[in-house]
């Protein structure tokens, strides 16, 4: 079977039995995600390249302790989020200009869909408080639960849900009217 | 209840839960919020397969060369206690060999003489076993040996 349609545990398990190649699916999988959460730390690539790599790193040396009773983005997550939190302590990074790209996708009408989506999300999120825009990510584009955002970053679960609230509520108005309703429509 | 209070019960929802019944009763006579939620939710799922950041670059084979130089090797591992319970299912097959029909019938085929030769590849066989087992779950062994004494107390 291909590692491909197999599910996280699985590989997870055949890592663990030895077969150290399948983890590239894993990363495969997730390097996207992580790389994002190291540009809310960081806001710059190099640093955020760097981040991605070492969680990746540890994801692999920690393996062991992924019991499976939680999602394995969610374990992921955490130990992105911790290893973010750290890094910035100890480095004492100060945010800089964000650089993005726009998305590769497969048609330029689901391309320029997504971008206009995402980049309502991203006006939303660009109002909230810098420290609760991870939060948001989290629910969004890693598909966390409030529980599970909070028992990452410790931030109340009432105040997670105001926060992503707020930012469906931005995107609900700003798609009102706009190219998505008129997509979904044909 | 109204279309508004529906939507924002919707959009009150945690990711991987369940549609509440309200909001489901509501959207099968209300075509309007059946419209809406349905384009909210396939816009939602889609930013799943998204990030807010794109990379740049694909770091797949720089970390999976990182991952290979950890030091940190997993291997497949058989616990000891299933060699444990495989080498006693094993012994007692063994000890069972003299009273079974197969082995009454070679005896009086080749004589008692038999007796010795297939007990000695038998408990070779059982040895290397063992070792192998004892080899192969080393450090939980000495690990075992060592804790001993504070068990005994």
């Amino acid at each position: 079977m291909d590692n491909e349609f197999k599910t996280d545990e699985q590989i997870v398990r055949q890592v663990l039995q030895g077969g150290i190649e399948s983890f590239k699916t894993i990363v495969e999988r997730y390097q996207k995600k992580i790389y994002s959460i190291g540009m809310r730390f960081f806001k710059n690539r190099d640093d955020s390249h760097d981040f991605t790599q070492e969680v990746f790193l540890r994801a692999f040396e920690s393996l062991r302790t992924f019991a499976g009773r939680a999602p394995f983005p969610f374990w992921l997550t955490k130990i992105a989020y911790n290893h973010g939190i750290n890094r910035v302590t100890s480095k004492k990074t100060e945010p800089e200009v964000s650089d993005e790209l726009p998305a590769a996708d497969t048609t330029p009408e689901k391309g320029h869909l997504r971008k206009e989506i995402r980049d309502v999300l991203l006006k939303a999120v660009n109002d909230l408080p810098e420290r609760y825009r991870v939060c948001v990510d989290l629910y969004f584009f890693m598909g966390l639960t409030y529980g599970e955002i909070s028992d990452i970053t410790g931030y109340p679960v009432n105040t997670i849900k105001s926060n992503v609230l707020r930012a469906k509520n931005m995107l609900r108005d700003e798609l009102k009217g706009t190219i998505a309703e008129d997509y979904h429509e044909l | 209840m109204n279309c508004e209070k529906i939507q924002q019960k919707f959009l009150e929802m945690d990711n991987r839960s369940r549609v509440p019944l309200s909001v489901q009763f509501h959207i099968l006579h209300c075509s309007k919020c059946r419209h809406d939620i349905s384009v909210l939710s396939e816009q939602f799922s889609s930013l799943r397969s998204d990030t807010a950041f794109d990379l740049d670059r694909d770091r797949c084979e720089q970390i999976m060369r990182e991952v290979f130089m950890s030091k940190v090797r997993y291997e497949h591992h058989v616990s000891g206690l299933q060699w444990g319970v495989v080498g006693s299912i094993l012994l007692i097959s063994l000890f069972a060999i003299p009273f079974s029909h197969s082995f009454g019938w070679l005896r009086g085929q080749f004589g008692s003489g038999l007796e010795i030769p297939i007990s000695i590849v038998l408990g070779l066989s059982i040895s290397i076993y063992a070792l192998a087992g004892i080899f192969s779950n080393m450090d939980s062994l000495k690990k075992f040996v060592a804790n001993l004494p504070k068990r005994l107390h």
